[in-house]
């Protein structure tokens, strides 16, 4: 599903060029469940955002469902997100002005899916979260643990190959980060791909594989549970 | 997808109810003013457009030189017209016309001047488009003593009865059959007039049949209409020197004016001219000012849009993950955009709506905005409202639409350097472009001003004048001794044509030491032995006419400039100038006064005794409707069969300049809209730059700096910005507003005092603008700000 070979990301200011990955090879399976552990500042949220796609590498490769997509134009990279990757995000990240059930369609709307489906699918992925009763209420009335679900029920609507998550639990106390790493766990189970990132050795624990990310080069890479 | 962007548009509008009212006030605004400017050139652009061949109708105009000065003349020789439809195939008909003013009309007992008079050939209603309530248009004009009324006229005289063949009685002599009733003549018509007379009437009734068959002379205004979509410039160049062939002494060269150029090319470079004109340099600084204002709330929404772009990144960015292209971004933003242009042009129809009776009133035009006529113009409107919006909306798009998703979801917000940039140049741009329009307004009110104060070498205030007409001119005598019974006249005097518009000119004076080869063009007034006084002119040398003085009658009095002329740098009293074989002697040298509009240099000019039709009058200062009643008391006792017609001299010079007045009102409320605009926009870009520094105005607090500290560092920033714009605006306002003035001959000085003030009040108000944001962002405590990052 992915494989990335010597990739280096420099982000360069007018005076100052930073290194924030160096020769990053990583391959993740189809059906895997893989979580990036490091302090911060490492590279991590870097690396995620090459993996989904939302920026290049500087050097290297990167093969995403078999193609190469590293020197990929803007464009041609929201194509490739539309569909195939789902993401949630620590601060969950969704739109104010809409309401739950919005929220959770937007994707579907860029796929151009029709109405009928639309509703059907998040009728569908709302009970499985749990959020059907909030689905005409705006994030600004619901809690963290039912926003980030809102987010997961985003992420995975539209049937993406591949599910990252940056930090998800990261604003969220320990019962709602559980029913979390719950659910993605669920997701993996019934056959999702995951990559995720996580600052807690217990959640990281959740995945098949850790991955220990320091200044920017992987220094370990060990079995989970 | 569309739902979901125009129910996000909503809500965001919502959830900033003051950021989108400024938004939408600015485009709304921005709006109105172009909208007007828009309806106003377009009224003026439609002058005589209306005739069914108006882009086949030319006016033969002359070319005079003197002094080899081109002088150019409206009005052409009597027999041209016929000539030249002999001579040129190509020329469909040709017509003379001759405005009249001053006839009495009467039908029974109904019975008023009329100052609106069109003598006109035959095939006048075949070439313009008039169009007939009553009778034939082919015919109407064919018999001698025949009369075409407009439906007001018509119903004036003759309220409900049927008009057709009735009979109109000019003067108490001649009679007139009506034979046709036209609509009432548009006010986008450059020939305003009441009545059609046949031409030939000029000869047979009012004695012109000299002066008609007269190639020599030039009175009659000569239309012509080509075969439909025939070059005119060829034509023009054929008939440029054929006054030469019928008279051999003139170089003057004939030229062709298309009609519908008259309104806003004619100005007042014509002499002899139908007045009312518009000009051109109007219609495009006009043109200019709505493009401006425009501009500068398009800029407003662009910055404020931007700035405040923090609340909208993180939705882009999640657009973006869910693989929203770039494109698409731009279409939302656009689309946003163009939601708010189209609230802001429904509140502008209703302000416009609302503001048109003040604004005809200011402009002087009749203009409605009834969806039946104007149907059009709705639409053309509609397509200012949706480019705004579209220029609104573009930098705004293409900003935002250039988020990096991986950034802003981070939260860590762009850099957004590059946008600050170019938002801070905008503001400069929208001040500079606020500064220009208020210098040019001051430099425009500096010049009425002027025109106001300035010294015309004569009295204009406090002077009445009746018009005398048939028997009031041979009863003047008496006039004039009555009136001079009364306290609050202090001179009575006649003259035959009023000093601030002298038509009359003459260039066949000749005099000892003249260069034969010169033809030079003398103005020629008849005034009585009061008249400088009764203006309270100045005599620089020699003296006036006298009573009693021998001699008198052969004398003439010049002005500087035509001594000047005359006698160089010597003397002219006691010179001699003969005009067709009679000598003149110069007795008197009159301080220069001006008798054209100030746009016009003064001209040489020579008077001679002779009883004119105007009565003028000088009143003490004090009760003049009082008088005025008085005056008419006494004029009705002495000539009780003439109807009493007055005007005032100062309100005639004022009337010469009522454009550029209306032009420096229009001016005024449009550079308040513009920096009112600007402000809105000032005022929303400093809540965002004092929101973006609330950190560093904590630590700076947190150090111990004072609330004036804080002020005084937030507020320099803005005032560097309006600096700039004044600088920018400077030279540019210079140049223009010279320009500007040097279609005065005689013009006010562009004082150093106009840039500083303006500059002085550009800074005052941008500093009111963000007062309120630096001072709440000063007093702020320093722990919620810190907190806040």
């Amino acid at each position: 599903m992915i494989q990335t070979t010597n990739i280096k990301k420099i982000y360069t200011t007018d005076e100052v060029e930073t290194t924030a990955l160096d020769s990053v090879n990583l391959n993740v399976n189809e059906g895997e469940f893989v979580s990036v552990m490091g302090p911060s500042g490492c590279g991590k949220s870097t690396l995620l955002n090459i993996l989904g796609l939302l920026d290049n590498p500087t050097e290297g490769t990167y093969q995403f469902a078999g193609d190469e997509v590293s020197g990929c134009s803007e464009k041609e990279r929201a194509d490739l997100r539309k569909g195939n990757i789902g993401f949630v995000f620590q601060s969950f990240n969704l739109i104010d002005e809409l309401t739950v059930y919005e929220n959770i369609e937007l994707p579907l709307l860029y796929l151009k899916t029709p109405s009928k489906e639309r509703k059907e699918k998040i009728d569908a992925v709302a009970d499985r979260l749990k959020i059907a009763h909030r689905l005409k209420h705006f994030p600004q009335q619901l809690s963290g643990g039912q926003q980030q679900r809102v987010a997961v029920a985003r992420a995975i609507i539209g049937d993406p190959k591949l599910i990252l998550a940056d930090e998800p639990t990261g604003n969220l106390d320990s019962g709602n980060g559980e029913e979390i790493m719950n659910l993605l766990t669920g997701l993996h189970e019934q056959g999702a791909t995951i990559v995720f990132v996580t600052h807690s050795e217990a959640y990281a624990e959740y995945a098949q594989r850790i991955v220990h990310l320091f200044d920017g080069h992987i220094v370990s890479e060990n079995m989970g549970a | 997808m569309l739902i979901n962007y125009l129910k996000v548009a909503v809500r965001s509008m919502l959830r900033n109810k003051i950021l989108a009212c400024i938004n939408i006030a600015g485009l709304a605004i921005g709006l109105t003013a172009g909208i007007f400017i828009y309806m106003w050139i377009q009224d003026e652009l439609s002058y005589d457009r209306f005739h069914e061949h108006a882009g086949d109708i030319y006016r033969v105009v002359e070319t005079q030189f003197y002094r080899g000065e081109p002088f150019l003349v409206a009005v052409a020789p009597g027999p041209l017209a016929a000539q030249l439809k002999s001579d040129y195939p190509e020329i469909v008909n040709a017509v003379r016309i001759r405005l009249n003013g001053r006839e009495i009309l009467r039908y029974g007992e109904n019975k008023f001047v009329e100052k609106r008079i069109l003598f006109a050939d035959r095939e006048f209603f075949e070439m313009f488009s008039f169009p007939f309530v009553m009778g034939d248009p082919g015919k109407a004009l064919s018999d001698p003593n025949c009369i075409v009324l407009t439906e007001s006229m018509a119903a004036k005289y003759f309220q409900d009865e049927e008009p057709l063949d009735k009979n109109l009685v000019v003067n108490d002599q001649l009679s007139f059959r009506v034979t046709g009733i036209i609509r009432d003549v548009p006010h986008n018509s450059q020939l305003q007039f009441d009545c059609v007379i046949p031409f030939e009437t000029l000869r047979t009734a009012y004695n012109q049949g000299q002066n008609m068959d007269n190639w020599g002379s030039n009175s009659y205004h000569t239309y012509i209409r080509l075969q439909k979509g025939y070059p005119y410039r060829s034509l023009d160049e054929k008939i440029k020197n054929l006054l030469k062939t019928y008279y051999p002494q003139s170089n003057t060269e004939f030229n062709l004016q298309p009609l519908t150029d008259i309104h806003l090319y004619a100005g007042n470079k014509y002499a002899a001219d139908i007045g009312g004109h518009g000009d051109i340099l109007y219609v495009r600084l006009s043109s200019l000012i709505a493009v401006i204002i425009l501009l500068i709330a398009c800029i407003n929404y662009m910055n404020l849009t931007t700035a405040r772009s923090g609340n909208r990144a993180k939705e882009i960015g999640m657009r973006k993950v869910v693989g929203a292209r770039k494109a698409a971004i731009i279409r939302q933003f656009m689309g946003e955009a163009l939601v708010y242009a189209l609230i802001a042009f429904v509140v502008s129809l209703v302000l416009v709506e609302l503001l048109l009776p003040v604004f005809n009133n200011l402009s002087q035009k009749d203009l409605s905005l009834s969806l039946r006529d104007n149907i059009a113009l709705y639409g053309r409107m509609l397509l200012i409202a949706l480019i705004t919006g579209i220029v609104s909306g573009s930098y705004p798009a293409l900003y935002l639409s250039a988020f990096r998703p991986a950034s802003v979801l981070k939260g860590t917000l762009f850099s957004g350097k590059k946008g600050t940039l170019v938002r801070k140049c905008l503001v400069v741009l929208q001040f500079s472009l606020s500064v220009i329009l208020i210098i040019g307004t001051a430099v425009v009110h500096y010049q009425i001003r002027y025109i106001h104060n300035k010294q015309l070498g004569l009295d204009k205030e406090n002077l009445a004048y009746v018009v005398l007409q048939r028997e009031a001119w041979t009863r003047y005598d008496a006039l004039k001794s009555r009136l001079l019974e009364m306290p609050s006249v202090a001179a009575v005097t006649r003259t035959t044509e009023l000093p601030l518009t002298l038509s009359s000119s003459h260039s066949g004076f000749d005099w000892e030491g003249k260069d034969p080869m010169e033809t030079i063009l003398f103005h020629v007034v008849g005034v009585d032995t009061g008249y400088a006084d009764a203006f309270k002119m100045e005599i620089v040398e020699g003296r006036f006419f006298a009573e009693g003085f021998f001699g008198d009658s052969d004398a003439v009095v010049v002005n500087e400039e035509a001594a000047e002329i005359i006698g160089g740098k010597e003397s002219v009293i006691g010179k001699t100038i003969t005009e067709q074989g009679q000598r003149r002697t110069i007795i008197g040298v009159l301080k220069n006064f001006h008798f054209k509009p100030l746009q016009l240099k003064i001209e040489p000019l020579v008077m001679d005794q002779d009883p004119g039709s105007y009565m003028v009058i000088r009143i003490h200062p004090g009760d003049i409707q009082t008088t005025l009643a008085a005056l008419e008391e006494s004029y009705s006792e002495i000539v009780p069969e003439i109807p009493f017609e007055y005007g005032f001299v100062d309100e005639d010079y004022d009337r010469m300049y009522r454009v550029i007045e209306r032009m420096g009102v229009l001016f005024n409320y449009l550079s308040v809209l513009a920096i009112f605009v600007s402000c809105l926009g000032l005022f929303g870009l400093a809540s965002y730059i004092t929101e973006k520094r609330t950190k560093e105005i904590g630590i700076r607090k947190a150090y111990s700096a004072s609330v004036t500290d804080i002020v005084f560092l937030l507020s320099r920033q803005f005032l560097k910005w309006v600096l700039i714009a004044n600088v920018i605006a400077w030279p540019i306002a210079y140049i223009a507003m010279k320009r500007w003035l040097q279609t005065f001959a005689y013009r006010t000085d562009m004082g150093v005092e106009i840039f500083v003030l303006t500059s002085l009040g550009a800074f005052v108000i941008a500093l009111v603008t963000i007062s309120w944001q630096t001072i709440k962002a000063a007093r702020g405590n320093p722990v919620d700000s810190l907190r806040y990052e």
